[in-house]
């Protein structure tokens, strides 16, 4: 299957999943969106070799994952992308940090074994986050927060705009570098000699596009910024959840839980 | 309520000096006309519904509607009237989903929420896909997007409808469920295409163009059983019509 | 490029959030003041085409290889750089959203080291530059290439600095670059070249379309070439050097946020906010990071910590089994009755 065919899957089986009816899904986007953003900034800021630490955060993906419904081996399938960058840059800490930390089970760990598992669980935990927001919540809602958040119409009906157009652009590409494909048998990519044409002619069709797009909104009274989708109003139990999950994280930064529950029995 | 009408009269356009694509149109449309508008490839059929919304402008000539001219200042009123069914319906749909999509000109008239509700509500009905509401817009076939884009247009409860090649891309069935919706709505409707056939089941006058002039307006009963107009300007007896023949 | 945000700390996500976030603004003003609606609709389908365009593969001559476009500097050539710069905020949006690729708190990180240098630095500076007095095939390669290769480099280098000053890697600031600099050299390049293909074809068939181009004859505006340059060493600049402070002082600003909260430190009172994030570094350097008395570790891992982490985690997993067991055996019975 081709790259672009694959990226125009993945995106519609993610929007499929935003789109069920689940407690999770039904939360307002608000609520999730800063629950997400305060556990990334929580998440990463512990420090490199505070690995329990980072490791008890781990309460918050599990727990929705579970209770969500969410399966685990999508959210990993997006991993491939950030966790060879992340070990990459880690994965000579243990030569640089060679200084005994901790002996468990027998097992000498450096300080920079530390460093490198602390960083690739938090490049875990932060990818399995933001498949949370986004699987559990449609473009159209992400929009609604944005605008709830202050950021310009500009900014969030653009962003609408292209999540609506990728696919039909990503299918426009596919047929276009199938059809080339088709009459050059045996190239790997497009040759120099269509660079521009290629993609030329994807520029100035999307820009005819465009123009008709903005006919097409013209008609229905498109004035220029105003948001134009819907905004839930935040019911109670959306506040709750975003209490109840800002309290469990600070918490669990604050307090060392995992040590807490370790000495019970060490 | 005022007569629902639109006046055209010596009505000029070019894109570039020295090439006229319309040619001094003068015609009127009134309240129940179902209007097709035929002609071959380039005859100007759609460049002429774009004019009389204002997506394009003319050079010389006048537009009215219900007695306000189309100009510049008046645009918004005059939008608020028509709906416009555009070509593509991957245009004519650009919110995420079916409901979005067909709430954006409510939402943007400033109606109150439970206002737009009933409306979304009511145009899904009326073109019957109140199942599709809440799915992706890049999900629907190609029948279903024509039928949505139509849901679009009307939850702004127009006078007048365009619709520009309305059945390009559909199949037999949803060919015919577009006819029958077309035949309820009641108002005014212009139908730019050269799908005789298609005309032939929604129009009870035409207007037959060739390089930007009128060259024909009667019954459809008329024009359309003219063989010999038909195919000195560039088209052909509906297939219906020469099987019964 | 994009950068994970296991790679950042909050204090360098947030300041590069505020440098991305001002320059994010002042588009946005820009854009307005054009009084034109019809950009936000070729915003966002042009948004869509960078996306689409940057999946395709190119064969690299020479090389059995194949490279894909970024973008910054191409949207800005069609859009102009305010809303090219805010239409590549929305193409990160959606790759950090939709792919994981990038991530949402590293998103300001993101907008800084792609969007801002292609969009400002490529298109106002370098385009803008070389296209004054009219424009050329040969002026619009120049530019491409030129612009895409300076614009990366900008960017793989503030990628180091921004993980460098979270210290999540050990590796030597210079052996960083030393990886960094030549790799995104030939990814420049490439994409330089591409561009450039691109931009022609457009020049060619409509050159209209290309933003800057035949502004020879119009009078000079307000922007000159030294004013910009002044205004860019101005944001590099204060972005650099609040970076540094939070950084020096802050290694992490959460903690301080939070000392700040509990009023633990009668800082507040004592003068600039660097001297007080100063003080609150060398009390907080004393104390061990959340280690509970008797700790036997001031790291941050401990015996217990880990003991402990197998424990919850099995505690989870028979949690989580349990709860497997009830929801299909609350299902199969709904079957039963439905049937």
């Amino acid at each position: 299957m081709s790259r672009i065919s694959n990226a125009a899957r993945s995106m519609a089986k993610l929007d499929e999943l935003a789109r069920q009816d689940t407690w999770l899904n039904r939360i307002h986007p608000l609520s999730k969106l800063l629950v997400t953003l305060l556990y990334l900034i929580l998440a990463v800021s512990w420090k490199p070799r505070q690995l329990t630490g980072i490791l008890g955060m781990a309460l918050y993906p599990f727990l929705l994952f579970e209770i969500g419904g969410l399966s685990f081996k999508g959210a990993l399938y997006r991993l491939r992308i950030v966790l060879p960058v992340v070990c990459l840059v880690g994965i000579l800490n243990p030569f640089f940090d060679r200084e005994p930390v901790l002996t468990v089970f027998g097992v000498t760990l450096s300080g920079g074994v530390l460093t490198m598992l602390s960083l690739m669980v938090k490049g875990i935990l932060t990818v399995l986050a933001s498949y949370l927001l986004i699987a559990t919540t449609p473009v159209e809602s992400v929009c609604g927060a944005l605008s709830m958040l202050h950021v310009p119409g500009i900014l969030v009906t653009e962003f609408l705009l292209i999540c609506r157009y990728v696919s039909v652009l990503l299918n426009e590409a596919d047929r276009m570098t199938q059809a080339y494909a088709l009459r050059a048998p045996g190239q790997k990519g497009i040759a120099r000699i269509a660079w521009g044409s290629m993609i030329g002619q994807l520029l100035l069709r999307s820009m005819d596009r465009a123009g008709a797009l903005y006919q097409s909104m013209c008609m229905r009274g498109f004035q220029g910024e105003k948001p134009c989708f819907s905004m839930k109003r935040l019911r109670a139990s959306d506040l709750v959840y975003l209490v109840i999950w800002s309290v469990v994280l600070i918490l669990l930064r604050v307090f060392p839980v995992l040590e807490l529950v370790g000495r019970l029995f060490v | 309520m005022s007569h629902i009408h639109i006046d055209i009269t010596d009505l000029s356009f070019s894109y570039e000096e020295g090439s006229r694509l319309l040619d001094g149109l003068t015609v009127s449309f009134h309240e129940h006309d179902a209007v097709g508008i035929i002609g071959a490839n380039g005859a100007g059929k759609s460049t002429f519904l774009k004019l009389i919304v204002g997506l394009e402008t003319a050079q010389a000539g006048s537009i009215r509607i219900e007695e306000i001219p189309v100009e510049k200042k008046t645009l918004p009123k005059i939008r608020e009237k028509i709906g416009y069914v555009f070509q593509d319906s991957e245009t004519q749909l650009f919110m995420t989903t079916v409901r979005e999509d067909v709430a954006f000109a409510p939402r943007n008239y400033s109606l109150p929420e439970d206002e737009v509700a009933r409306r979304v509500d009511r145009a899904l009905d009326l073109v019957h896909i109140t199942h599709l509401a809440d799915k992706p817009v890049h999900k629907l076939s190609g029948g279903e997007k024509k039928l949505a884009s139509i849901a679009t247009i009307l939850s702004m409860t127009p006078d007048i409808l365009l619709m520009d090649e309305p059945s390009i891309a559909l199949d037999p069935r949803n060919r015919k469920n577009l006819i029958s919706i077309l035949n309820e709505f009641d108002h005014l409707k212009l139908i730019a295409s050269h799908d005789l056939d298609f005309i032939w089941d929604t129009c009870n006058r035409v207007v037959l163009m060739d390089q930007g002039k009128i060259v024909a307006d009667g019954p459809a009963e008329e024009i359309l059983r003219d063989e010999a107009l038909l195919t000195a300007h560039g088209l052909e007896l509906p297939l219906s019509l020469t099987r019964r023949v | 490029m994009h950068m994970a945000d296991a790679l950042i700390m909050p204090a360098a996500a947030g300041v590069m959030f505020a440098a991305s976030g001002a320059a994010a603004a002042y588009s946005v003003y820009k854009v307005r003041q054009e009084h034109a609606p019809e950009k936000i609709p070729v915003m966002g389908v042009m948004g869509a085409f960078v996306f689409a365009a940057q999946m395709i593969n190119f064969t690299i001559p020479g090389t059995g290889s194949s490279g894909h476009l970024c973008g910054g500097l191409l949207l800005s050539a069609v859009l102009g750089p305010y809303a090219g710069f805010l239409t590549m905020i929305g193409v990160l949006l959606v790759q950090c959203l939709f792919f994981a690729d990038g991530g949402l708190l590293a998103l300001g990180c993101n907008i800084w080291n792609m969007a801002f240098y292609g969009c400002f630095v490529g298109a106002l500076l370098i385009w803008k530059g070389i296209m004054q007095n009219g424009a050329s095939k040969k002026k619009i390669t120049l530019a491409s290439i030129l612009g895409c290769v300076i614009t990366l480099q900008m960017g793989a280098f503030s990628v180091c600095i921004e993980t460098y000053l979270s210290g999540v890697s050990e590796l030597p600031f210079g052996a960083f670059i030393g990886a960094m600099q030549p790799i995104h050299l030939a990814i420049g390049l490439v994409e330089g070249l591409i561009t450039a293909a691109v931009l022609c074809f457009i020049y060619e068939v409509r050159p209209e379309l290309l933003w800057g181009i035949g502004w020879g004859s119009m009078p000079q505006s307000r922007f000159s070439l030294g004013k910009t340059l002044g205004i860019l060493a101005a944001a590099a600049a204060a972005v650099g050097g609040l970076l540094s402070l939070f950084a020096s002082a802050l290694p992490d600003g959460l903690e301080w946020a939070m000392e700040r909260v509990a009023g633990t430190s009668e800082l507040a009172a004592s003068g600039s906010a660097y001297q007080a994030a100063r003080s609150i570094q060398d009390t907080t350097a004393f104390l061990p990071d959340y280690a509970l008395p008797g700790s036997e570790s001031a790291a941050g891992t401990t015996v217990s910590g880990l003991v402990g982490a197998l424990i919850t985690a099995a505690v989870c997993i028979v949690i989580a089994l349990a709860f497997h067991f009830f929801r299909n055996r609350k299902a199969g019975s709904g079957k039963q009755i439905a049937g």
